[in-house]
């Protein structure tokens, strides 16, 4: 089980249920800053490289209201994990402290802003278009239009 | 037409139908189907101001995971027939 939970190569802690640090994979230790010697304290205690001040009251949050949290946080460096807050239930069906995963999603983040970029880019070209442009998808619905309105041109 | 109003509308229903052009529609899907571009096609048009004539170019623009795109260009200025 210890090699399983070590290989999954998904930064994990797990805390119990008043937020002491119970274990920890070792990727984890690239976003918050923990030790095997920190078993036992609490994950406030613990400095992080995240760029994310609410990560102890999103867990008390999930403690209180056993509903898991996402969030897409940006580490210290720059990349961007999503982080995700789930409640832990024992095999009794006990609440007994949370899982914290962050997934590196850094590749996909880097993807969306080249999306959006590509878009600013192409909005911008068609706006130094002096008369109305109109750009149609292939539904012939209008997918984008430039700011020069038919009734501002005459 | 502001952006905002046709955003995401059919061309036929922007501007209370006016661009609801038989030949217009006929060309723009002759450029979906056959890669086809047509250069300033006249058409008349009704302004607040009264009517008069703009010109319409059409080309595709993009083929991506969209789809096909139009991309129209309208001079509304000196629009004289020229043929397509």
């Amino acid at each position: 089980m210890k090699n399983l939970f070590n290989s999954t190569e998904i930064a994990t802690i797990f805390l119990d249920k008043e937020m002491n640090i119970r274990n920890f994979t070792p990727e984890a230790s690239t976003l918050i800053k923990i030790r095997k010697s920190d078993v036992g304290r609490p994950i406030g205690d613990i400095a992080t490289n995240i760029k994310y001040k609410y990560l102890e009251s999103d867990i008390k949050q999930v403690l209180d209201r056993l509903i898991m949290k996402e969030e897409e946080i940006q580490t210290n460096d720059g990349n961007w994990y999503l982080m995700r807050i789930v409640p832990y239930r024992t095999s009794e069906d006990v609440i007994d402290g949370v899982v914290v995963t962050f997934v590196d999603i850094n590749q996909r983040m880097i993807a969306e802003k080249k999306i959006k970029d590509a878009l600013k880019y192409a909005e911008s070209l068609i706006n130094t278009i002096k008369e109305p442009v109109l750009v149609l998808d292939h539904d012939l619905k209008v997918f984008s239009s430039n700011k020069y309105s038919m009734k501002n041109s005459i | 037409m502001k952006p905002e109003e046709i955003a995401d509308k059919y061309i036929y229903q922007i501007d209370n139908g006016k661009w609801n052009n038989s030949k217009l529609i006929s060309l723009l899907n002759k450029i979906l189907n056959e890669e086809y571009a047509f250069h300033r096609l006249v058409m008349e048009y009704e302004f607040a101001t009264g009517k008069k004539n703009i010109c319409i170019s059409g080309r595709r623009s993009y083929q991506g995971e969209a789809g096909e795109m139009i991309m129209l260009t309208i001079e509304t200025g000196n629009c004289k027939q020229e043929g397509e």
